[in-house]
């Protein structure tokens, strides 16, 4: 089995532990992140590539010092390393410019607005994660008890 | 303002007055004394008569059909009145024109001007011309300047009509979370306290003080350090990738990771990672609530009139709940208090934070944008004399000169986009404070160093 990885970017370490904790609902079968920068995301992500590994999601604040959550999906837009990696933008601080430029040059997969209920994260991220293994055409049936039943059924019927 | 003396009297040694003061402004029977605040001519009333200022000074008043009358010219010695009225189609006065002291006019009257057409009539319209033109222009130069007076009021009206808006915005909203902050912040005490106790009761495999570990300091470690250690912990008692994470974070010594994992108990990770984690998950919750309360608190004194007495407080403690407010932005800033605790000021407590906060977020913005190597601020504070110096720096880069006198003005602000806009009300809300406590702010840029450095009177 593949070596799949969620990573979670958020500055404020009591947010971060929240996201971590709700998404360790995938934790049996898919290894979870946790980065306090965006920079150190990315670092990361290069870290996890270099070794095999893949990403299939990022969960990110938007409002960070340094690199911001925007920027960060901008940068892993044009890296064809990381061009299938799934982006959740979590964020109740984004301005309209900001939205607009995460859809179109960042092309993020979901907007999540802070506060968020864990029931929307949970199941968001479960189709993003179901959506890339589907994508990439790794075995599905490893991770199935994780993966968004719908999305997959929608998906193996279309291929 | 223009000096409208000076004006006139450069007209009027164009305008040969003297010639119009001969001939026309002699008799001693149209010679006469009006005391102060009686009336020479009436608003709407005919006008049969043109005065000469012999000494004193008159003002023009004009009241509107609804509201008050106001002050449309002043006139003073050498100059003349009623000319509009006189020689208007209608003769009728505009104004009511009333002696602001006591006031010497001479006067002529409609029939006693030289015949139309006359050669006499020619001379006087060539010296009455630039006295009319004299006249137009004070009144124009007046209006110009009470237009222009009225302007700058009205600014500074809807500035402070802005400010209290934002104030009464700010209040409101302060007072419909507080009591919501309240309740969350003193729940979580309470069922903090309670979890103590049924957490100690259920105990018996030792793990409570873990508990109490995270309750009290909550998680140190950074993700990065989280990732390092829990490699080391994977080699060092050999278990998988989710349970170490687990031990990772929870600040284990080699020792007591070594002692989990000698009692044979399978399902001791995941109860003690339980037990650490109720204990996190309650410090944030507490760490969440107070910072809550704290906002709204800053809020609601920043907002509303605050109706604490003065009282002693301790600088320090000021200081540190300032940065109590700021922790988030703080958090990548090497920040030293340098202050006694001994030191104590005499005030509202509240007022004083505000100072604080306002002063170290701008230096943590500035220090944020900017990212120098090692992002300090300093905050200092002595006594010299009667006086108490606080000064609060940055090594943010300094600013421009040309900036530095702008910066206490209100509606300054350099942070126009995204989201790091301002209101540019901070420092002229610090400003405004300190000078209630007849204290006062400077800036001084040395190197990288931003200096603002305060002053306040010992009580």
């Amino acid at each position: 089995m593949e070596r799949l990885y969620i990573i979670c970017v958020e500055d404020q370490k009591e947010v971060l532990n929240t996201i971590s904790e709700q998404l360790s609902h995938f934790e049996e079968y898919v290894t979870l992140e946790e980065c306090e920068t965006a920079n150190e995301a990315y670092d990361l992500l290069t870290e996890i590539e270099r070794k095999g590994g893949q990403t299939a999601v990022v969960v990110s604040d938007h409002v960070m010092p340094g690199m911001t959550g925007v920027e960060l999906f901008i940068k892993l837009k044009s890296d064809s390393r990381f061009e299938g990696i799934k982006k959740v933008l979590l964020t109740g601080q984004a301005t309209h410019a900001d939205t607009i430029d995460a859809i179109n040059k960042a092309q993020i997969d979901f907007y999540i607005e802070k506060p968020w209920q864990s029931d929307t994260l949970l199941e968001k991220v479960s189709i993003l994660l179901t959506r890339y293994i589907v994508e990439t055409g790794l075995a599905y049936e490893p991770f199935a008890p994780v993966l968004h039943k719908q999305t997959l059924f929608d998906l193996l019927k279309g291929r | 303002m223009i000096d409208f003396h000076k004006q006139k009297l450069a007209l009027a040694d164009l305008t040969d007055l003297n010639w119009l003061k001969q001939r026309f402004f002699v008799y001693p029977d149209q010679r006469i004394k009006v005391k102060t605040g009686e009336v020479i001519i009436r608003q709407e009333e005919v006008n049969e008569k043109m005065y000469f200022m012999e000494s004193g000074s008159t003002s023009g008043y004009f009241k509107p059909e609804e509201g008050e009358e106001f002050k449309v010219f002043s006139t003073g010695t050498n100059m003349m009145v009623g000319l509009y009225s006189f020689f208007s189609h209608d003769h009728r006065s505009y104004t009511t024109v009333k002696a602001d002291e006591d006031t010497v006019v001479l006067y002529v009257s409609r029939d006693q001007l030289p015949e139309k057409n006359s050669p006499e009539y020619g001379l006087f319209l060539e010296h009455i011309l630039p006295v009319i033109v004299n006249e137009i222009y004070l009144r124009q130069m007046l209006m110009i300047n009470s237009v222009s007076e009225k302007e700058s009021v009205l600014k500074k009206l809807m500035e402070s009509e802005k400010m209290a808006t934002l104030g009464q915005l700010a209040a409101g909203l302060a007072h419909e979370l507080n009591n919501a902050a309240s309740v969350i912040q003193s729940k979580a005490e309470w069922i903090t306290e309670h979890m103590k106790d049924y957490m100690e009761q259920k105990d018996s495999k030792g793990l409570y003080p873990y508990f109490l570990r995270s309750l009290e300091k909550g998680q140190t470690k950074s993700s990065v350090e989280v990732r390092t250690r829990k490699e080391k912990i994977k080699e060092l008692i050999g278990v998988q990738e989710n349970a170490a994470k687990k031990l990772a974070k929870m600040n284990l010594t080699d020792e007591e990771l070594m002692m989990i994992n000698q009692k044979a108990d399978s399902g001791i990770i995941d109860r003690l990672g339980n037990y650490w984690e109720a204990g996190l998950a309650l410090h944030d919750i507490n760490i969440a609530a107070s910072h809550t309360t704290h906002v709204v608190q800053s809020i609601k004194e920043l907002g509303a009139a605050n109706r604490r007495e003065h009282q002693n407080f301790s600088l320090l403690s000021s200081i540190e709940k300032a940065h109590s407010l700021l922790t988030n932005q703080l958090k990548h800033i090497e920040t030293s208090i340098e202050v006694h605790e001994d030191i104590k000021i005499n005030g509202k407590e509240g007022d004083f934070i505000q100072v604080w906060v306002n002063l170290i977020k701008n230096a943590a913005e500035v220090l944020n944008t900017k990212q120098p190597q090692s992002p300090q601020i300093i905050i200092e504070a002595s006594k010299k004399g009667s006086l108490l110096h606080v000064s609060i720096k940055d090594n943010g880069g300094g600013i421009e000169e040309s900036e530095q006198s702008k910066i206490f003005q209100p509606s300054y602000t350099t942070k126009v986009s995204g989201l790091s806009f301002g209101l540019g009300l901070g420092l002229s809300i610090v400003q405004k404070i300190l000078s209630s406590y007849e204290g006062q702010i400077q800036l001084t840029c040395q190197d990288e160093w931003t200096i603002f450095s305060i002053q306040l009177p010992k009580q």
